[in-house]
């Protein structure tokens, strides 16, 4: 990390720091101003909040969202649970995968809630339902 | 009167916010508002009550000209809202209130003094 991102890194921590709970939206503060969590950020934080780092650790691994390292390619989410399976969803993943090939991440994630309207994906904090192959393939190319 | 466009998950997961866009570019007062639920409906585009389903952009003109091709009726009435028993919010105000715009003073919730931050 930078000299000014551990400047902002800073402000983050000093702006939630007294919450009740400020770790998780320190967490999400954090992955979405530098695009991850670094192992740098983690240990800031845990000293910042007299946590252990292991405490953070757990955490942050625990939900998929946060990123020790950025994120190379765009990621889509593709809500592979029963109800988006029972709306055919698996018949839609080689398509996507190819459409993927090189350009994004597929990434299964279970349950957007929209399953009356599946196949759903998201990116980014975009949801999209009732996808077909050419739509699926038009997300992934677009990400 | 305006013209109800639900903003939430399902509706815009569907295109709600083009339909939306459709209906301002229109000339019309859209407000964006809570689901009714039916997620098969949306996008659910209500007009004087009167529900208009999986609309598309392109059905704009034609719902604003009074069109019912795509229309099923008062939304409150259908069959999947008429048999359920509604807990909370009054009925009569329930999902059809509108959110205070942007910008204006939120409600004043009870037991918080003026002015105090919510610690939550």
């Amino acid at each position: 990390m930078t000299t000014s991102d551990n400047g902002d890194l800073g402000a983050i921590i000093a702006a939630h720091k007294d919450r009740d709970g400020p770790l998780l939206p320190i967490l999400q503060a954090v992955q979405e101003a530098f695009g991850c969590v670094s192992e740098a950020a983690r240990r800031e934080i845990a000293h910042a909040l007299n946590l252990s780092r292991a405490e953070v650790h757990g955490v942050a691994s625990f939900y998929h969202d946060f990123t020790a390292a950025p994120r190379e390619r765009p990621v889509v989410k593709i809500c592979r649970a029963e109800a988006c399976q029972a709306r055919g969803v698996e018949a839609l993943m080689p398509a996507a995968e190819r459409a993927a090939e090189g350009r994004a991440v597929l990434e299964p994630v279970y349950c957007l809630g929209l399953c009356g309207i599946g196949p759903a994906a998201m990116v980014g904090t975009r949801v999209h339902a009732r996808l077909d192959e050419a739509r699926l393939a038009a997300l992934i190319a677009e990400a | 009167m305006p013209v109800r466009i639900s903003d939430d998950a399902s509706a815009r997961a569907t295109g709600a916010d083009d339909v939306a866009a459709a209906f301002a570019a229109a000339g019309a007062d859209v407000a964006r508002v809570s689901s009714w639920g039916m997620q098969w409906l949306e996008p659910l585009v209500e007009v004087d009550g009167i529900g208009h389903a999986n609309v598309t952009p392109a059905d704009v003109a034609d719902i604003l000209a009074g069109s019912t091709r795509l229309a099923i009726g008062p939304v409150a009435e259908h069959p999947f809202i008429a048999r359920q028993q509604r807990l909370t919010f009054a009925p009569s105000r329930w999902p059809i209130s509108r959110p205070p715009a942007a910008g204006a003073a939120s409600p004043r919730r009870g037991g918080s003094a003026p002015g105090r931050r919510s610690r939550r």
